[in-house]
């Protein structure tokens, strides 16, 4: 790609995202991510769900860049909590603990929040900069999709992100496509009929995405967790700037743990269904694999901390890229992203990129500036956050239930709404009894009707004949793959199956 | 401990009879069309289809996978507390306005643990309704009526 273009896309995107509403919806997003990142209960799941009703009222542009500085500003403020405490603020940070809070407890703590937001940092950067410049060569190619290629990724895209990371591949699929049917609700787009609407008005429009993802999100974790989460006690332990200081070994030490964790994260955040947690994981695992000197990891190794949380802040950023320019979301959050275009008027995909070139460049340069005010406000907040800390879940709940209600109500000022957040909430809370997933029922959700619209046009474009979708080679690769890793993922299922039947019979 | 994920099977046999009237449902009301022109009932038919044999499929590995499996433990008290809060808040929204229903709704929910005395809950609910007031009304500027009487 020519230097011309680049600058020329930097400059509409810079032009964007410095707008005085869009640098105080940044500001606000990554404020509120570090703040929830911190709030063990609260992960940027429940957090974009929470603040889906306020994207209604504000600008498309500004609406995403909020919920995107929540999703990346979380991942700084996870590792907080996990070396500060040892209690994962999110999922994505559980790993930073092993080695985190050991420094902290050696006194260390001030270094390795340190490390951990200098290496955030340089891994969001990566991570934007592989955006920037794939996005656009990704688009190229994807603007010759037809609907056949597009039905064929959104079947790849929905079977990868719900088996992979799921324990059982067929209740994931399953979810799905329940998800799929619950989206199909409401009007018919080619030819007016209401669809399951059982006489309800509050169904012409389809159910309403914000009630599903508040009720599964956030009344199902609330009720989960009021008996469960406990009191995080912060044992004070001043940090001072002088603490913060790493010795010349920590600095030498963390370099390529840094870039390694980059990649690894990258890499993992393209890939749906993977995204920060696994990328995390895997940069942990890879560290100690590497390292001459494996025996110091769980004791406060630098590198156990700094590289899974530069893994996760990179995988925060290139998730984005599937999303924003094919239209294929690889998580719920992004799913959730997907859903505030469609709620614009936008339609996901890689026209988006072309013809709304200010909302797309403009959210890759928040990217940015997000990463700059988390770099710069991260650590100076951290008293802040360990007051945060002190609130007490008692108080929290009933402020997440209350969000819910009004927001969900705000939408359409309608109570309707509100009572289908109490039948999806029921729903929730027994899909999570019965361990039936509830992130692949939202991505079939948001992603069912597009489905459809595609199916049927791919169907009317070969007459009928459903081998279009194996004679096309491009389809018919991506469903090769898809196949292949439905197998593969109920091939390892069934493997630890049999695994847990072997040692129980060993053991008895 | 029981020797079946049953679990699964309940889940799997929800799902199913869930796919099959969704299926049924779209076949007898909307018109299927061709493949070549689908309409309406077409894709729903099959997608309802394709859950219920989804859901089948997960009851046949619950049988035929045995090991040890836990009842789960259903918190019917806290989830009957919350579900009430919400049913309070969607019941007055329309009929006393926001910033009733959002207190009422408060002190409700907060028994749920029951940690806060009652003076507590009421200063809570008072906060976080005009929380609600300051983000919804005076930030986003929102047409949603504070105080109402409707019986």
């Amino acid at each position: 790609m020519e230097i011309s273009s680049i600058i020329a896309n930097v400059s509409i995107g810079l032009s964007t995202a410095l707008s005085l509403t869009n640098l105080f919806y940044c500001f606000l997003g990554v404020f509120l991510g570090m703040l929830i990142g911190v709030v063990p209960g609260i992960g940027a799941l429940v957090a974009v769900s929470l603040l889906l009703p306020v994207t209604f009222h504000i600008d498309a542009t500004a609406a995403l860049i909020m919920l995107a500085g929540i999703y990346y500003g979380s991942a700084y403020g996870g590792s907080t909590a996990a070396i500060l405490l040892n209690v994962p603020g999110t999922p994505s940070s559980a790993v930073a603990c092993l080695d985190g809070y050991p420094m902290a407890q050696q006194g260390r703590a001030g270094v390795a929040l340190l490390m951990t937001t200098v290496g955030s940092f340089i891994a969001g950067s990566i991570g934007i900069l592989l955006m920037m410049f794939f996005s656009p060569i990704l688009v190229a190619y994807a603007l010759k999709f037809g609907p056949t290629e597009y039905f064929s990724l959104m079947v790849l895209g929905l079977v990868a992100a719900s088996t992979i990371a799921s324990g059982s591949p067929v209740k994931g699929v399953a979810m799905v496509v329940l998800g799929v049917a619950l989206g199909l609700v409401g009007t018919d787009i080619y030819t007016a009929t209401l669809r399951y609407d059982f006489g309800f008005p509050g169904l012409y429009d389809g159910i309403s995405l914000v009630a599903i993802a508040m009720a599964l999100f956030g009344v199902t974790e609330v009720v989960f967790s009021v008996r469960s989460v406990g009191e995080a006690r912060f044992k004070g332990q001043n940090i001072r700037m002088r603490d913060m200081i790493p010795t010349r070994d920590d600095v030498r030490r963390s370099v390529f743990p840094i870039l390694r964790g980059s990649a690894i994260g990258s890499f993992f955040g393209v890939l749906p269904g993977t995204g920060g947690l696994i990328a995390s994981f895997m940069a942990y695992a890879v560290e100690k694999r590497v390292s001459k000197t494996p025996q110091r990891f769980g004791h406060g190794a630098i590198e156990g901390v700094v590289s899974p949380e530069s893994a996760n802040n990179a995988a925060d950023q290139t998730a984005f890229i599937p999303t924003m320019t094919l239209g294929i979301p690889g998580s719920v959050v992004m799913a959730i992203m997907l859903s505030v275009l469609i709620v614009h008027g936008l339609v996901p995909g890689p026209k988006l990129m072309v013809e709304h070139a200010d909302l797309f460049w403009g959210l890759v340069m928040s990217f940015w500036i997000g990463n700059l005010i988390l770099l710069v406000l991260n650590i100076p907040l951290i008293g802040l956050w360990v007051k945060v800390l002190a609130v007490p879940y008692h108080l929290l709940y009933p402020a997440i239930i209350m969000f819910v209600c009004i927001g969900v109500y705000s939408v359409h000022n309608s109570a309707f709404d509100v009572w289908l957040v109490l039948v999806f909430s029921v729903a929730g809370y027994f899909m999570r009894v019965l361990e039936f997933p509830a992130a692949p029922l939202l991505l079939g959700l948001v992603l069912g009707p597009i489905m459809e619209e595609e199916f049927r046009r791919a169907m009317i474009l070969s007459h009928g004949d459903l081998s279009t979708f194996v004679h096309h080679p491009i389809s018919g690769t991506i469903l090769a793959m898809t196949l292949a890793l439905l197998m593969w993922a109920i091939w390892s299922g069934f493997r630890r199956s049999l695994q847990r039947r072997a040692t129980e019979v060993t053991a008895s | 401990m029981h020797s079946r994920a049953y679990r699964d099977i309940l889940g799997g046999a929800v799902l199913t009879v869930g796919g099959l009237l969704y299926g049924i449902y779209a076949y007898t009301h909307y018109e299927l069309g061709t493949m070549s022109a689908m309409d309406s009932g077409m894709f729903p038919m099959w997608v309802g289809y394709i859950l219920a044999g989804l859901g089948a499929l997960i009851i046949v590995m619950a049988l035929v996978n045995k090991g040890e499996y836990a009842w789960p433990v259903i918190e019917w008290r806290t989830l009957a507390t919350v579900l009430a809060s919400v049913a309070i808040f969607a019941f007055c929204v329309r009929r006393t306005g926001v910033i009733p229903a959002i207190i009422l709704q408060v002190i409700f929910v907060s028994f749920a643990d029951n940690k806060l005395s009652m003076l507590k809950k009421v200063i809570l609910a008072c906060v976080l309704a005009f929380l609600a007031y300051l983000i919804f009304k005076v930030g986003l500027g929102l047409p949603i009526h504070l105080f109402d009487w409707q019986f």
